[in-house]
């Protein structure tokens, strides 16, 4: 038994889509028979069409239920509902015009017949000679006869919420007569009468009011559900939710849905929203609740099942007819996928910080931590606002705390719930990675016992970047009394402190006169935090609505709450016990980046969020996000584990680029954490970028547009440091100025100069590898005109003056930082000299390109920068003439001068270990060592894959694996994708693995600052340019999959040049389709050397199979 | 054992103790109970629990487990306390086996604390703590102060707590041992030193972990955001408090009782608050075994468990 009256916490089993969804209708979806059950029928409808069947199971008879319900719904959908009447007596469903079929009918027999009266006569004639009470019986009901113990006018016809008072006044009534056992007396004594009538398969129930004797009851229903429907439909019992709100005993005998639980059924879930007094029997969850939690139930089935449905769409999409079969999937079958659901059971305060940073809800716009919206000790909030950084002098430009909007605090009776008071029932935060949404269900008992259930949900939007929504339900489950509920924008931001100075603006309304003549308020209060030195100024506005539960007559007491640094308002009513209330939370935020007058927008635009309300809000988002998806999800089939990590990765990817900014870039953390100061690194273009370039070009675009805006203090920087050209920042803001730190202070006591900021020089030639991977992914010519070739060209010119000729006619970069950071001040690191070299080729072939194709656009520019042809040439010198490093003896390349020398240290010493080689030996040890931190020689082969030989690639990376000792998180995502490329997948699997539990792992403590935007990014890239094995090329993209035995397929869409492609790939045998679902015809190769081709034309597939290790010619397929 | 001292601090007031889960004082009457079997080397223990009773207003019960029945000049005698040394003290004998004897008088008594030397009248070739020690270790209702019979001379100087060291393995049921420690530090105006020792070692089986950050992409941010995230972890781990004492986190690596020894000598600690979960065989508490080995300072071992997370 799981009782969540008692504090467990509900199985996470029930968090899943179930296939079919039976339940009792009085009582359990509805409080009583004449109550208007339009939000039942709305969801019915909504999981109806997700291919859900629906059974209403009920002792009433047909027509109470079309009336209340069935009538109002038409549509194929309603083929699916059936609704199982007079107490497993007869079954309706509908045909194709929506009218009511009866598909099945229990008629007795007339001996039966006769045989009920004579039980029913026989009881009454009994209790009257026995006590001289009234009592009647109701015979003409299908297959049974009623007993009524109480037939006065006052209980004609109890609802079901004055079970309590019915059952005292029947059993006082009986009692009093001198039937001392009451009830169960009459139920004793009606099967002793029946089985001497001979009615031996008699089914004796009670509804209090009535005794029952019959021939059938809901567990006929249940019976005829799976052999009926459930068997031909192939649903198993474990796919089957059955939900009622009688389960447990009722004064001694058994409660009516407790005959739901037959044999047939074992496996299906029962579910009980009632109050069970006196608990509930083995194998029930009981939920509580009432009716208001019934349509909770629903709403997440709802979730889980557009999940589900638009996965098996896609399925379904790439599908091949013939492999895999279970690709053709529908809605309707397709098992649970929770690896679109984060969800964390509980409350572990020595995780919160990483829970924060998980759960965050963001758009690229603004990101706001999944903190608890009431707070606790162990919160730590942050809204933090793209591109809004603090510039406190002689410090660090750090974004800014924005004030923290998603507050909620709730009060009972005065009371405020905490989860460090009172004991909490249930406690669980979802992150819906689909639709992203954070949702969180938190049942709370106070120190009286009072439960209170709440159901928030947050999300930032994706349409409307500066729409905020928090909405919460609220329901008081065994009391009535006084809540309170705040909702406040707090501008107290600690960190701001003499910074940013916060105050309240009230901003005039122009109010169009109301229909009802009351006079709305004249003013609207904004949050304001101006930023003293860069002058920008951040504005929130806020409303609420309160939506009152069953009784749309409640009213709440409104009061708006502002304090000097703090606005939002506050809601009072008296609720009624088993009611569900609901409060929206709308918040509008501009910036003075945004718009001129960010305070009197913020407050227009929030007029039109509270015009528009929060459902219609989500409903939007949704849909943004389900877009993003439908052009980024990948899909790796038969491993939850890693279906998850990408999926989560994907998610924070989506939530960190604002495709509308192109003055700011995506931070180390993304919008999810303070660490890292939101500072800009490499990690962007060579993590992140690619990332958006195959899925959301125009986020991409945005990022890189971003370094053409900051070309300038690049260049300034160049200057500054004695260069040509531009060198960006190592760390980068706002303003593109070079913010890296000059030291770290380490909890050893070591103080530790950063020299990134002046010799980790390859960020400039980063950021033109992924200018000409956008321009040749996208094609977008105006991007590559207006600033892409100018970003190249310039740090090209770079490059040039940076090198230095030796005496061996050989050019070099001395004193470098490689992305190995445990080696600095190294000559002729290889990944610098090899980027640089990349860098200047490409220079030269875009002066080429412009002149030859461009010539106005190269005369202009090439003026304005002064390139000449000599220039040009020079940098085709320097590059033919770059250092490399290449030992072509061995086909190694030697990561730095005097690499080699260095001492070779095994590895292998130190595992198992938690903390990086350098804190386990020193710094200054470490130096003298060939440890690295992360992949340098390798990143450029995967970069510059091409450019090297296989033999090359494999010695290279074998080396330098074993002498990796993937201090960084940008480490383990790259060897992931090398090792899957050259078909080691053990090794492929182990580095795909620890790159994906980077943030998730739960005793590593690694996100608690915010997740690792980057290693999310290098997952990604694992995914698709790893274990895909994809490559851009000329003409069109190459794929050489390597996929994990364990997976049963690898399948993820691609954009190129306005194309969508839909890869899937099998791993045995190893299979390889791809449909143009949109955009004109393109090549496409598979194999290492990309030499099986094919044209593939749109809205067509092909297949490719392996064979013998080779690649077998394309054929077209099916769609 | 000579020590180098800071200036006189006798300007400062202790401050009350914070509110916290009262380890140390879970009773109306705080006690420390001390037992004694005779030997000068036991004697260590005194001065230690001397000191900490006057900081948190303990009374001091020194006791002799012994079947024979002593007159009160015998049993002064036995335990070589001077009348002098007695003053303020509370003696007491008690019967049966030493161990259990003494074990079942802090029970009784509802001690707050056991002070006893690691060793005593015999020495144990490769032992760390005599076996009596080893008993009251392990069976004690209450945490242990321990003192080396070596640096007697040292406890018998010291007048103040000033600075308490810490030592953390980062997971969350170590954080228990804060509490008590901020409330010595609180009582004492002593500040604390976290010690985290990153060692070479497998993944930390416990959730909610913050071992030295397995990746550190760029120091100059990770090393401040993980000691902030280790010290806010730590604190939320051990009550959800905002401690208003003077706390400071140190990282080592290598061997971590070499390392929390090293450390203690190098900061001159006066006292070392230690974890302890409860097994003492040699495939265990090696850390402890280790530091009660040449602990320069006494050793305050508080027993924790692995937590739960709640709901």
């Amino acid at each position: 038994m799981n009782d969540a009256s008692e504090g467990a916490v509900m199985p996470a089993d029930i968090m899943r889509p179930f296939s079919l969804i039976a339940f009792d209708w009085d009582g359990t979806a509805v409080t009583s028979r004449w109550e208007d059950a339009t939000p039942v029928r709305q969801r019915l409808e909504a999981l109806l069409r997700l291919g859900v069947w629906i059974v209403i199971i009920t002792g009433t008879n047909f027509q109470n239920i079309d009336r209340q319900l069935s009538a109002s719904i038409v549509g194929p959908h309603k083929r699916r509902l059936y609704i199982c009447t007079n107490r497993g007596s007869e079954v309706y469903t509908f045909d194709a015009q929506s009218q009511p079929l009866a598909v099945w009918r229990r008629v007795a027999t007339p001996e039966e017949n006769q045989l009920l009266t004579a039980v029913a006569d026989a009881i009454r004639q009994t209790i009257q000679a026995h006590t001289g009470l009234r009592i009647d019986v109701i015979y003409d009901r299908p297959n049974r006869r009623k007993i009524d113990l109480i037939p006065l006018p006052a209980w004609a016809d109890p609802p079901k919420a004055a079970l309590g008072e019915l059952l005292r006044a029947v059993e006082e009534r009986l009692r009093e007569s001198g039937i001392s056992a009451g009830l169960r007396e009459v139920i004793q004594l009606t099967k002793a009468v029946a089985l001497e009538k001979g009615l031996r398969e008699a089914r004796i129930t009670s509804d209090v009011k009535h005794v029952e004797v019959g021939l059938t009851d809901k567990g006929d229903s249940i019976a005829w559900m799976m052999r009926e429907l459930a068997a031909p439909q192939d649903i198993p019992a474990q796919e089957i939710l059955v939900v009622g709100d009688e389960f447990g005993p009722i004064a001694g005998f058994d409660g009516s849905d407790e005959r739901m639980m037959i044999p047939a059924a074992t496996g299906a879930t029962f579910v009980s929203v009632g109050p069970e007094p006196n608990g509930v029997p083995p194998g029930v969850i009981h939920l509580g609740g009432g009716p208001p939690r019934f349509l909770e139930l629903l709403d997440q089935q709802i979730r889980l099942h557009e999940t589900a449905a638009s996965v098996a769409v896609r399925d379904h999409v790439s599908a091949s007819s013939t492999s895999p079969p279970d690709h053709m999937a529908t809605a309707s079958t397709h098992r649970p996928d929770a690896s679109w659901l984060l969800v964390e059971q509980g409350f572990d305060p020595a995780r919160e910080h990483e829970i924060e940073s998980l759960f965050t809800v963001a758009n690229g716009y603004i990101g706001t931590r999944g903190s608890l919206a009431e707070r606790s000790s162990a919160s730590r909030p942050a809204t933090l606002v793209a591109g809004v950084f603090l510039h406190p002098p002689n410090s660090i430009r750090a974004l800014l705390l924005a004030p923290d909007w998603a507050r909620i605090m709730v009060c009972v009776e005065g009371e405020e719930l905490r989860l460090d008071r009172g004991r909490t029932l249930e406690h669980r935060r979802i992150l819906d990675m689909r639709r992203g949404v954070l949702e969180r269900i938190w049942r709370q008992s106070d120190d009286i016992g009072r439960i209170t259930c709440l159901h928030f949900y947050r999300f930032v939007s994706l349409a409307d970047r500066h729409a905020l929504v928090e909405w919460v339900t609220i329901t008081p489950e065994n009391y009535s009394g006084k809540i309170a509920v705040d909702c406040v924008v707090d501008g107290n931001l600690e960190s701001a402190a003499g910074i940013a100075r916060v105050s309240v603006v009230e901003v005039p309304l122009l109010h169009a006169q109301p229909a009802d003549g009351e006079p709305g308020p004249a003013t609207c209060p904004a949050l304001v935090v101006s930023l003293r030195e860069s002058g920008i100024v951040l504005s929130f506005a806020t409303t609420s609505v309160f939506h009152p539960g069953g009784d749309l007559d409640v009213q709440a007491e409104h009061t708006r709450l502002v304090t000097t640094d703090s606005i939002g308002d506050r809601w009072i009513w008296m609720a009624d016990m088993g009611t569900m209330y609901r409060i929206d939370k709308l918040v509008s935020t501009y910036t003075s980046r945004d718009v001129s007058d960010a305070i009197r927008v913020s407050v227009q635009h929030l007029s039109q969020l509270a015009e528009q309300g929060a459902d219609s809000l989500l409903q939007e988002s949704v849909q943004d996000w389900e877009t993003r998806h439908q052009a980024a999800d990948v899909e790796i089939r038969g491993d939850s584990t890693a279906q998850r990590a990408i999926r989560l990765a994907v998610y924070h990817l989506i939530g960190s680029a604002n495709p509308e900014d192109p003055r700011i870039s995506v931070g180390a953390r993304a919008l999810t954490g303070e660490a890292y100061l939101g500072h800009i690194f490499w990690d962007t273009e060579i993590y992140m970028l690619p990332f958006f370039v195959f899925t959301h070009p125009p986020s991409a675009r945005s990022l890189l547009m971003y370094r053409y805006e900051t070309l300038p203090a690049a260049r300034r920087r160049a200057r500054a440091l004695g260069y040509s050209g531009a060198l960006y920042p190592w760390e980068s803001t706002d303003t593109g100025e070079e913010a890296t730190p000059p030291y770290a202070i380490t909890p050893a006591g070591e103080v530790i100069p950063i020299l990134s900021g002046l010799q980790e020089h390859h960020i400039s030639a980063d950021v033109a590898y992924a200018v000409w991977q956008y321009w040749q992914a996208t094609g977008d010519d105006a991007f590559f005109l207006e600033a892409g070739a100018e970003m190249i060209l310039a740090t090209a010119r770079f490059w040039a003056s940076r090198v230095i000729q030796g005496e061996d006619n050989r050019y070099h970069i001395r004193r470098v930082i490689g992305p190995d950071e445990y080696h600095e001040d190294v000559d002729d690191d290889a990944y610098t000299n090899g980027m640089a070299q990349w860098n200047l080729e490409r220079a030269v072939e875009t002066a080429q390109l412009l002149r030859k194709r461009w010539t106005e656009r190269w005369t202009k520019l090439s003026r304005r920068l002064r390139i000449t042809a000599k220039e040009v040439d020079q940098w085709l010198i320097i590059a033919r003439k770059m250092y490399t490093g290449l030992d072509p003896t061995t086909g190694l390349i030697e990561q730095f001068d005097g690499y080699f020398d260095l001492e070779r240290v095994d590895l292998e010493d130190y595992e198992p270990r938690t903390a990086p080689m350098d804190v386990l030996l020193g710094r200054e040890r470490i130096t003298q060592t060939q440890i690295i931190k992360q992949p340098d020689v390798v990143m450029l082969i995967y970069l510059l894959w091409d450019q090297f030989t296989p033999e090359l690639r494999e010695a290279n990376f074998r080396y330098y694996e074993q002498r990796c000792g993937h201090g960084s998180s940008l480490s383990p995502s790259i060897h992931a994708l090398v090792a899957a490329r050259l078909g080691d997948l053990a090794l492929a699997e182990r580095y795909f693995r620890q790159a994906a539990e980077i943030d998730l792992a739960d005793n590593m403590g690694n996100a608690a600052g915010g997740v690792h935007a980057a290693a999310q990014g290098g997952l990604w890239q694992a995914a698709v340019f790893g274990f895909a094995g994809m490559r851009l090329r000329n003409d069109g993209l190459a794929f050489d999959p390597h996929l994990l035995p364990i997976w049963q397929d690898l399948s993820f869409p691609v954009e190129w040049r306005g194309r969508r492609l839909r890869v899937c790939a099998c791993p045995a045998p190893s299979q390889l389709d791809v449909l143009l679902e949109r955009g004109e015809s393109m090549a496409i190769a598979v194999g290492p050397d990309a030499d099986a081709k094919v044209r593939v034309e749109p809205g067509r597939r092909y297949r490719t199979e392996k064979v013998d290790s080779i690649w077998r010619p394309w054929r077209e397929v099916p769609t | 054992m000579s020590r180098k001292r800071g200036e006189s601090r006798k300007a400062r007031q202790p401050r009350s103790p914070e509110r916290l889960p009262g380890v140390l004082s879970p009773g109306s009457a705080p006690l420390i109970v001390v037992p004694l079997d005779g030997s000068l080397e036991a004697k260590a223990a005194l001065p230690a629990a001397r000191l900490i009773a006057r900081i948190i207003g303990a009374a001091v019960n020194v006791v002799h487990a012994t079947d024979e029945h002593l007159a009160h000049g015998e049993l002064l005698a036995r335990v070589k306390l001077e009348r002098e040394e007695a003053h303020g003290l509370v003696v007491d004998q008690v019967a049966g086996p030493h161990g259990q004897a003494i074990l079942r008088h802090a029970q009784k008594k509802r001690a707050t604390l056991i002070a006893a030397t690691t060793r005593g009248r015999t020495a144990y070739l490769g032992r760390t703590v005599r076996p009596v020690v080893e008993q009251i270790i392990r069976e004690a209702p209450c945490p242990v102060l321990l003192v080396r019979p070596e640096i007697y001379e040292y406890v018998t100087g010291m007048s103040e707590l000033r600075r308490i060291l810490l030592p953390l393995d980062g997971a969350p049921s170590s954080a228990a041992v804060i509490g008590p420690a901020v409330q010595l530090a609180a009582a004492s105006d002593a500040e604390i030193d976290m010690l985290y020792v990153a060692t070479q070692s497998a993944r930390p089986q416990e959730a909610g972990t913050l071992a030295a950050p397995r990746y550190v992409d760029q120091p100059q941010h990770e090393w401040p955001a993980w000691a902030e995230e280790f010290m806010s972890r730590c604190c939320i781990c051990a009550g959800g408090y905002l401690p208003t004492t003077r706390m400071h986190l140190f990282l080592r690596r290598g061997e971590p009782a070499a390392e929390i020894l090293g450390f203690a000598a190098e900061r001159e600690h006066e006292l070392i608050v230690l974890e302890w979960r409860g097994q003492m065989d040699p495939a265990h508490a090696n850390v402890v075994r280790g530091v009660l080995t040449n602990a320069p300072c006494p050793v305050l071992l508080l027993r924790t468990s692995p937590s739960t997370p709640t709901a």
